[in-house]
């Protein structure tokens, strides 16, 4: 028996075999250049460093399904059958090919291997069984974060159909050639068995039924592939392996001068004037929603969902986009042209920004990475949002009202209210806290903040930090004036021009005083000081106070004796946490505090929930929807805790707002972890010395 | 035609009087009282007859009435020369009128058109040893006094902060005399066309330019307190502002709040009722000039900015400030 | 179509009443130190109407200042929102200058321009208040004119605006040329793009001074003002928190609204 063995009127059906097989591939590779030629018409990026991180990368999360199992295990555990499935079914696939191509030759294939034909049995069972959970869930279930289309249940039927072809083939297969004692296929087996007893031509040609019913199906899938977006079968772990390796809190800077002179744009407004690998992420997409799932925009009702935003970039580049990019000289093509967007002739169909996202939709982002870290195949959002807010904001000067004003306030006073600059370190004032100038040996440069600086609520946090520095013996001095905002929330909107402004002057401000080192009690400033400023000269090393007060707790030269008893929760900035994977340190440091009982809320460490103040949120209302911090409010009390506290001066700001809101200011105390250690360490003598004010949350549980 | 009176110009106005222009009386005829003339009101318009009895009613001694249909509905085209001649014929030595947003557009341009200048906006006046008029004007948003005369010996030209006086008092038994004088007015020199004036749906002054501020923030306590602040806002011609958490829990529309994110206030006045006093709130009234905090937490942030400070329950300090309001101001 | 924006650069007013500082003898306020002075709020909503006309209308927009050497700033701030050109007026005889001096300095500056069309102004400059500039330009240039103004369409040749009143707006149409003062109600003005910042550094902006308008020292500045500042001062202030004491929230109420009234503030 040979499944082309025979004729199909005037042709062998191997020769029929090789033209379908040869059409196939064609139309395989003819859609696959096309997709490649779109990628090259993308900006370059430098994604090849690091070889044995990335590939480490792939072996972790695309074979050993890292991400996709740490969440959502039932869809992870389905996609680990078909994937590995797929894995190794694709073997017997190609030697399904070779046999039926060459029939008269004699392969040394590994058919003949008992262990892989086992495998190959339970694969194609397993997969069976994945394809069943995935319809259970796609049909039953009904995830929101999925998104319920037509592409979606004929790839589940074509691979169930692969696998039932395959089944028959090789059930019909043991049938007809009842098997050597070492071979266990118990699929195959089965089905062999329900055979017994028909005769050998029907189950001959059952089996060229289930032969060619396979062959004919992979042929199909390969044709498909391209256009669906199970792309991501041959593009996710390419996709991980060109992953982001900078720092993960650093945007990408801009050379502004330059690019003014050489009239390139200095952000993204059409989809070319993305990096190539920013094309290939939307390629790679799954739908898989996962980033949905975590974003607090999409979960609070707000119109940005990040998957629709790679969806909506794939399908403007693949439908509004194609003719025109494709329609470059291929002198063009053969020196990338400059990403000025001029290279390619014709103006697009629909304004990317704008039209195909809306502007809204991008303003939405709270840039707090839980897509991204959601995302299987580690499509990066938040940097493409940010380009393209760039182009809102520098180039076409569509920027909300409040931002604006952020931005002349940052730009006239050093921060985001416009407070004066003069009354910067007001708060400092009989506190008995040193300037450098007062203190010119200062081990460490207390880096205050805006929020640290101006707010009342914030002011306590500096105070006590100052306090708990002072107790542990650790010799630091603030900048007093000389300090200004470090430009986060205008970089994160969009205002590169405005941050550099800050970064440069900081810089010039830090330099003397160097080398020191910095703390700060801002999860942003942290990360701009300590990450962003490399890239405009600044190398400082830069520790947050959770952080130092962790080691200052270890060290014994903080001592918390003072008890509070209390259920505590931890809220994770995401500066902190996502952007700087500094889970651990507040936690200690908190259940230092002896009474202390840490619980976790269920969105905590790497799957933590943005507070909303986010990527300039902190500046602007939420006009759509939920407010996030009300959420977020919610999921602490639904962990039912008696107070929270937390590591960044806008968490705790919008979380008290949001406990205002929802009447639980006074049962459910916020406070920062120094304000709680600052309590915990206070000096035996009631000399308490009246320093916090009575409405300081955290002394005011204690004194209850 | 008599001379000399210090010449006040009425508010354009349907009907009854101006309130404002009752004001300006009220400020002008201890003025005239003192320059030993009398005081006179100016008004212009079409259907004005009315007016003359209650402005006389009220202490002015002369009315004038320039009644004539190209003088209504306003239009400074037609207004600034009819007004020029008046005051030229009756050799006011000084002419008050309201800044009202119209007050803004005639005011200055009648001022030029006589040749001389003009002090807007003042709060008060005062005569020098020379009987010249002394304008305190309050400027920097409040920050300054400025105190200015007008140069030369010519005629003086002023407006008024409007809602800063009470109106004239009635007069007892007060007589005066009606003039009307012939409207000369060339069609040439108008050339511009007004139109009727169109009343918005959002009436009251508008926060971001109100001279005094009522707002509420959560420790208002609900939306049924509301009327509260309201009630207060009317009595002493206050825009009624809020805080975001007032905004948030749905008590009042968006356009309401103030803060960094909402209008940015800069008032004489600025009441703060149950108002925590956050940074995003504060960055919005820095620029006022006097804080008032009501608040039943005496600890909160909003008292280290206020200059007058009230510790209590919103419901029980407002109707008593506003009965109070209304019983000094009359209003 | 073309437009004339007159800015007038001022103190931040956002300085903190705390902060407000004056030099009595030469009458003058001294700003705090760090606080750079910004484009009259109502002046940037001029240029920003001014910048929709012509986007709409065609034409040019040129924006004049009058003052001191900081005034560039402001000037490049107006050209880096999309202004055609700067014209900075700058002499020490326009020193000291009250609105209609400065009137006379700017319409001087409008005529010498040349052909114009509308001449764009805030309403009133948040640092004296006076709102005079917009009518004196009218005057001088013996124009029609509004003031504020909320709403501007170009209808036939001329213009129909909406003026702002207290409740509400009035209708006027007038012919071309005009000046309108501009209230902040009309628009949100832009922020400049990055290539508009980078290109206002490069735009020359002329200086002209008093014989350039052919004016004379006595036209201008104190000399040709029809203001005299007698006296400039900053009124008593209490810094600390002066709280009402009271048995009841009435008392209290009542003895605020005593308070209030003593202070004159109703």
């Amino acid at each position: 028996m040979h499944p082309t063995g025979d004729w199909l009127g005037p042709l062998p059906t191997w020769l029929l075999l090789w033209l379908l097989t040869l059409a196939a591939v064609a139309a395989f590779l003819g859609r696959a250049g096309r997709l490649v030629r779109l990628l090259r018409a993308g900006a370059p990026d430098a994604r090849f460093d690091h070889p044995r991180e990335r590939l480490a990368g792939v072996v972790a999360e695309a074979l050993g399904h890292r991400r996709l199992l740490a969440t959502r295990r039932y869809s992870g555990l389905l996609h680990l059958f078909i994937f590995w499935g797929f894995v190794l079914l694709t073997v017997g696939t190609i030697e399904h090919f070779l046999h039926g191509l060459f029939p008269g030759a004699r392969l040394p294939l590994l058919d003949a291997w008992g262990p892989y034909r086992f495998s190959q049995d339970l694969f194609n069972v397993l997969v069976l069984v994945g394809v069943g959970m995935a319809l259970y869930q796609r049909l039953v279930l009904r995830p929101a974060r999925l998104t319920y289309n037509a592409d979606a249940l004929l790839i589940l039927s074509l691979i169930g159909a692969l696998m039932v072809t395959n089944l028959l083939a090789s059930g019909a297969r043991v049938a007809l050639h009842p098997l050597a004692v070492d071979s266990w296929l118990p699929a195959s087996q089965a089905i062999a068995g329900l055979l017994r007893g028909t005769p050998p031509a029907w189950q001959e040609a059952l089996y060229r039924v289930g032969w060619w019913g396979h062959v004919l199906l992979v042929l199909g899938f390969l044709v498909y592939i391209p256009y669906s977006k199970h792309l991501h079968i041959v593009t996710a772990a390419p996709n991980i392996y060109l992953r982001s390796l900078r720092p993960k809190g650093d945007l990408r800077p801009i050379d502004i001068e330059g690019a003014l002179e050489r009239d390139e744009p200095v952000g993204v407004s059409r989809i070319e004037q993305l990096s190539w690998k920013d094309l290939l992420d939307t390629y790679s997409c799954t739908e898989c929603g996962r980033c949905q799932a975590e974003c607090p925009a999409s979960l609070s009702g707000k119109e940005l969902s990040p998957k629709q935003l790679i969806l909506d970039l794939k399908e403007h580049l693949l439908h509004d986009e194609t003719a025109r990019l494709l329609a470059r000289r291929p002198a063009a093509d053969a020196t990338r042209p400059s990403a000025d967007g001029h290279s390619a002739p014709g103006e697009p169909r629909r304004a990317l920004v704008g039209a195909v996202i809306h502007d809204q939709v991008l303003w939405d982002c709270v840039t707090c990475r839980a897509c991204m870290d959601a995302c299987p195949v580690f499509i990066e959002h938040v940097p493409k949002i940010v380009d393209m807010r760039r182009h809102l904001v520098m180039e076409a000067s569509r920027i909300p009202p409040e931002w604006q004003k952020l931005f002349d306030n940052v730009e006239a006073s050093g921060n985001p209210w416009r407070f004066p600059r003069h009354a910067r370190a007001d708060w400092a004032k009989g506190q008995g806290i040193p300037t450098l100038a007062e203190r010119p040996d200062a081990e460490y440069i207390f880096w205050v903040g805006c929020a640290g600086s101006y707010d009342e609520r914030n002011i306590k946090v500096s105070r006590a930090l100052a306090r708990l520095l002072d107790r542990a013996g650790v010799s630091y001095a603030i900048l007093g004036r000389e300090e200004s905002c470090t430009g986060d929330p205008v970089r994160r909107v969009g205002n590169e021009y405005l941050f550099q402004l800050q970064a440069q002057q900081n810089i010039a401000t830090l330099q003397p005083y160097m080398p020191r080192k910095i703390v700060t009690a801002c999860p942003h400033c942290f990360n701009t000081l300590g990450v962003e400023y490399r890239a405009f000269g600044g190398a400082f090393e830069v520790v947050h106070h959770a952080q130092l007060l962790d080691r200052l707790v270890a060290e014994g030269r903080l001592r918390p004796q003072e008890r509070l008893e209390a259920t505590l929760t931890y809220h994770d900035p995401c500066y902190l946490g996502r952007y700087h994977d500094i889970y651990d340190p507040p936690r200690r440091a908190l259940a230092a505090i002896p009474g202390v009982r840490l619980t976790e809320m269920e969105r905590h460490r790497e799957r933590g929930f943005c507070c909303g103040a986010g990527g300039g949120h902190a500046f602007c209302e939420e006009r759509t929807g939920r407010r996030i911090n009300h959420l977020r409010v919610e999921q602490a009390l639904a962990a039912r805790p008696q107070r929270v506290a937390t590591a960044c001066p806008y968490c705790l700001m919008m979380f008290e707002d949001g406990t205002r809101a929802k009447d639980v200011y006074e049962a459910l105390p916020v406070a920062d972890v120094a304000e709680l250690l600052e309590q915990a360490t206070r000096p035996a003598e009631p000399a308490a010395s009246g320093e916090a004010a009575p409405r300081d949350a955290a002394t005011q549980e204690s004194e209850r | 035609m008599a001379s000399g009176s210090v010449l006040v110009i009425g508010e354009p106005a349907e009907g009854a009087v101006a309130p404002v222009t009752l004001e300006v009386l009220g400020v002008a005829r201890p003025l005239a009282q003192q320059l030993g003339v009398p005081v006179a009101v100016a008004v212009l318009g079409q259907d004005i007859e009315g007016q003359a009895a209650e402005l006389i009613a009220r202490g002015a001694d002369r009315v004038y009435l320039l009644a004539d249909p190209r003088l209504a509905p306003y239009q400074a085209d037609a207004w600034v020369p009819v007004l020029a001649e008046l005051v030229r014929d009756t050799g006011a030595p000084i002419v008050l009128l309201s800044h009202t947003q119209t007050g803004r557009e005639f005011g200055p341009r009648l001022a030029f058109r006589l040749g001389t200048g003009i002090i807007t906006d003042c709060a008060d006046f005062q005569l020098d040893a020379r009987g010249r008029l002394r304008a305190i004007k309050p400027v920097y948003g409040g920050n300054a006094v400025a105190e200015y005369t007008l140069a030369g010996d010519g005629v003086q030209v002023a407006s008024l902060r409007p809602k800063l006086h009470d109106p004239a008092p009635a007069v007892p038994d007060h007589q005066g005399e009606v003039v009307r004088p012939p409207v000369r007015l060339d069609d040439r020199q108008i050339r511009t066309r007004a139109g009727q004036r169109v009343r918005s749906a959002l009436a009251g002054p508008d926060l971001e330019n109100a001279q005094r501020v009522v707002a509420g923030g959560r420790g208002v306590g609900g939306p049924e307190n509301w009327r509260l602040l309201e009630e207060l806002a009317e009595a002493i011609g206050a825009a009624v502002g809020a805080s975001r958490a007032a905004v948030d829990a749905g008590w009042v529309p968006g356009p309401l709040q103030i803060g960094l994110t909402g209008a940015k206030i800069s008032p004489q006045l600025y009441i703060a009722v149950g108002i925590s006093g956050a940074v995003q709130h504060m960055a919005g009234c820095q620029g006022a000039r006097t804080v008032v905090a009501i608040n039943r937490d005496p600890e909160a942030n909003i008292f280290k900015h206020a200059h007058i400070g009230v510790v209590g329950n919103a419901k029980e300090v407002l109707p008593a400030l506003t009965r109070k309001c209304r019983e000094l101001t009359g209003r | 179509m073309n437009i004339v924006v007159c800015i007038k650069q001022v103190p931040d007013p956002d300085i903190p009443p705390a902060e407000f500082k004056v030099d009595e003898a030469a009458k003058q306020v001294v700003p705090p130190p760090g606080v750079a002075p910004v484009i009259s709020t109502f002046d940037l909503h001029a240029v920003e109407a001014a910048l929709q006309l012509k986007e709409q209308h065609g034409g040019r927009v040129t924006v004049l200042s009058l003052g001191g050497d900081s005034v560039r700033d402001a000037l490049k701030r107006a050209l880096a929102m999309g202004c055609d050109a700067a014209v900075h007026l700058q002499d020490p005889a326009f020193e000291g200058g009250d609105s209609y001096a400065t009137a006379v300095a700017l319409a001087a500056a409008i005529r010498k321009l040349g052909a114009w069309d509308l001449v764009l102004t805030g309403r009133q400059a948040s640092d004296w208040d006076s709102g005079q500039v917009p009518m004196a330009l009218a005057e001088l240039l013996d124009v029609p004119g509004a003031t504020p103004v909320q709403k501007i369409e170009v209808r036939d040749g001329g213009l129909v605006v909406e003026r702002v009143t207290e409740d509400g707006y009035q209708p006027l149409e007038m012919p071309l040329p005009a000046v309108l003062g501009i209230s902040n109600e009309i628009n949100q003005p832009r922020y400049p793009t990055l290539k508009g910042i980078m290109a206002a550094g490069r735009v020359p902006i002329p200086v002209w001074g008093v014989a350039d308008l052919g004016l004379t020292p006595e036209q201008v500045g104190v000399r040709g003002s029809r203001l005299v500042l007698e006296r400039l001062y900053v009124p008593v202030r209490e810094s600390r928190c002066e709280f009402i004491e009271a048995e009841t929230g009435a008392e209290a109420g009542e003895k605020l609204a005593l308070r209030l009234r003593e202070a004159r503030l109703i």
